[in-house]
């Protein structure tokens, strides 16, 4: 056929990679996993043959009951930047739920199983007034949500006056010790429970952005809010689950944070940083700020990598300051990789 | 097929008139304030053919394209699917009527999969609302090799970013014509592609109206429309000027026509 070789010789791409090289080069998640090992590599390294104590047990341990708990609220932060949207509240919300929880359940005298639903109650409607605000009335996720984060350090402040003082004062947190070790409980080595339910929430949320339908709305939305409405996709509402999904993971984070130091902070509403440390691990692990394109592995690899730079910041005691001062560079510096990179896939 | 200029041309006279339109449009006007963008036009499309929608910018081509596809409200006019009254007042109304538009600037999404494209919207569910991602996969490329047949495409996992543009240009068209539209308008689909590539989109649509559904194509070059249509609707000032079969009219002719309203 005459045709055919026209065609053939007038469109073929130039160079045709090999399907497992593109299929690769496409997935998201690969820099930040090279990167990632690379440090790990200097920092065991730095370890064996010099004297830093990064490689201990009791540190490793350590990191490996943060990571998930800030993994798990990046799966929630990344689903929603890749359905287009950002929230700022996350540290807020996740302080506000373990008060919700700790309050009911210690000062109500409620069951822990009410207790966790009046937290979940919390996070769904913190999540749907941000996805109502940005969604129907059409304001930007960025404003609205940092709206939010200013009323939630509000509540917060409010639920966790201490009587005696009238000033915000941390509560202890003691659920009963099974629902503890379930949650945040020692299995293995520095294998801990909470490693355990980020898997958990890992499979779930692959599961839910790369095979089931909310997950392709969302791609869809993220990345072009004109082409997704022109074929039927509901985006407000795509939108509002992506705003509920969020919060929900940032309360279930809290929760975590909670029981396994058996306290809340109310100053972890305004002075960690969690929601830019959430937002700069999905960004280091590929998902674009701009929507649309992102993997959930490289969602938990990013918020290792944060943890990781986090902890060897405090091994070699430098000032707080200088993390929240990193975690600026690392937010820009992967934004610009992701853009000079770029095309990163949806597979 | 071949490749050279004769397997454009329409069989003459083949889209004979006494046929019942596919789909007619009668006395449309449209008014932007003062300006009269569209004033009692009547537009028909018929079985099997590629109309062409020529005019001078201005004509009220664009206007007209617009209201077929339910982004804009005509302030009159009918509209006959098959004969029988339909309400295109809508995307969704529209598209129901089986009138898809491909737009120059394509309603993908780059940074998705070919495949996730096509399914964006319409994906078929299996339990629970979880895709059901073989059969995705499979009709994906199938309806790729039969509709469009376009070389470069050799995964339905490529990104649309990764696509030029006649390519992406064909998947949407694959993506319309898999879902069932047998009219489909195709605004200036051209106007962006190399001169291989247009070659390639202008054979798609001979071939999709022998298949049986007619396209309406948009276009400023005469040449590109006098290559593919088998009938020639003139725009002058928002009003029909003449409606021509290919076989009753030439390339000069055309031209002269359009120059002169």
């Amino acid at each position: 056929m005459a045709e055919s070789r026209v065609d053939l010789a007038a469109m073929r791409r130039p160079a045709e990679r090999p399907a497992w090289l593109r299929r690769l080069k496409n997935y998201q998640a690969i820099n930040i996993v090279i990167v990632y090992a690379a440090l790990l590599i200097v920092l065991f390294g730095w370890s064996l043959i010099g004297d830093f104590s990064f490689a201990t047990t009791g540190n490793l341990s350590v990191l490996a009951r943060q990571i998930p708990i800030t993994a798990i609220a990046a799966v929630g932060v990344g689903l929603l930047m890749i359905s287009g949207e950002f929230d700022i509240s996350v540290a807020g919300t996740f302080t506000l739920v373990a008060f919700i929880v700790a309050i009911t359940l210690g000062e109500f005298g409620w069951a822990l199983p009410v207790a966790l639903l009046a937290g979940l109650a919390t996070a769904i409607a913190v999540g749907a007034v941000n996805g109502l605000i940005t969604a129907w009335l059409g304001i930007p996720s960025f404003i609205a949500t940092i709206g939010m984060m200013f009323f939630l350090r509000g509540i917060v402040r409010f639920v966790s006056i201490n009587p005696q003082t009238n000033l915000p004062d941390s509560m202890a947190f003691f659920p009963s010790e099974g629902f503890k070790s379930l949650l945040t409980g020692q299995i293995v080595g520095p294998i801990s429970a909470q490693f355990v339910w980020l898997i958990v929430v890992g499979v779930i949320g692959y599961f839910i952005l790369n095979r089931h339908q909310l997950g392709n709305h969302m791609f869809t939305a993220g990345g072009n809010k004109d082409a997704a409405t022109a074929v039927g996709v509901n985006v407000k509402r795509v939108k509002l689950i992506a705003f509920i999904i969020c919060a929900v993971t940032a309360g279930i984070a809290g929760v975590m944070q909670a029981t396994r130091i058996n306290e809340i902070e109310p100053s972890f509403a305004t002075l960690s940083g969690f929601e830019l440390k959430a937002i700069a691990a999905v960004v280091v692990g590929g998902v674009s700020l701009f929507g649309g394109r992102g993997a959930i592995f490289g969602m938990i690899v990013g918020a290792a990598l944060i943890e990781t730079v986090d902890n060897v910041l405090v091994l070699v005691a430098a000032p707080e300051t200088v993390f929240k001062g990193l975690l600026g560079a690392i937010i820009i510096g992967a934004v610009v990789l992701n853009n000079v990179l770029g095309r990163r896939a949806v597979s | 097929m071949t490749e050279t200029t004769e397997s454009l041309d329409a069989p003459a006279g083949r889209a004979a008139a006494t046929q019942q339109p596919l789909f007619e449009a009668k006395g449309v006007s449209k008014a932007y304030g003062h300006v009269n963008a569209l004033m009692d036009v009547d537009f028909e499309v018929r079985p099997n053919e590629v109309v062409g929608l020529l005019g001078d910018n201005g004509a009220g081509k664009s206007t007209l394209i617009k209201i077929l596809s339910g982004v804009v409200d005509p302030d009159k006019g009918t509209f006959l699917r098959d004969g029988a009254p339909v309400d295109i007042g809508s995307r969704r109304k529209s598209e129901a009527a089986g009138i898809q538009t491909i737009y120059q600037d394509i309603a993908l999404v780059r940074s998705m999969s070919i495949m996730r494209n096509i399914y964006a919207g319409r994906e078929p569910l299996g339990l629970l609302g979880f895709m059901r991602m073989r059969e995705m996969r499979e009709t994906a490329m199938k309806i790729l090799d039969e509709y469009v047949r376009i070389a470069g495409i050799t995964s339905p996992d490529l990104l649309v970013e990764e696509l030029s543009g006649g390519q992406a240009q064909a998947v949407a068209i694959a993506r319309a014509v898999h879902f069932k539209r047998d009219i489909l308008l195709l605004d200036e689909p051209t106007s962006a592609l190399s001169i291989r590539e247009t070659e390639k989109v202008l054979t798609i649509m001979r071939d999709l109206a022998e298949s049986g559904v007619s396209c309406v194509f948009v276009t400023h070059n005469l040449y590109h429309a006098f290559r593919v249509c088998d009938r020639f609707a003139i725009m002058s000032h928002g009003q029909n000027v003449q409606s021509v079969p290919k076989s009753e009219t030439t390339l000069n002719e055309l031209t002269d026509v359009i120059m002169t309203h």
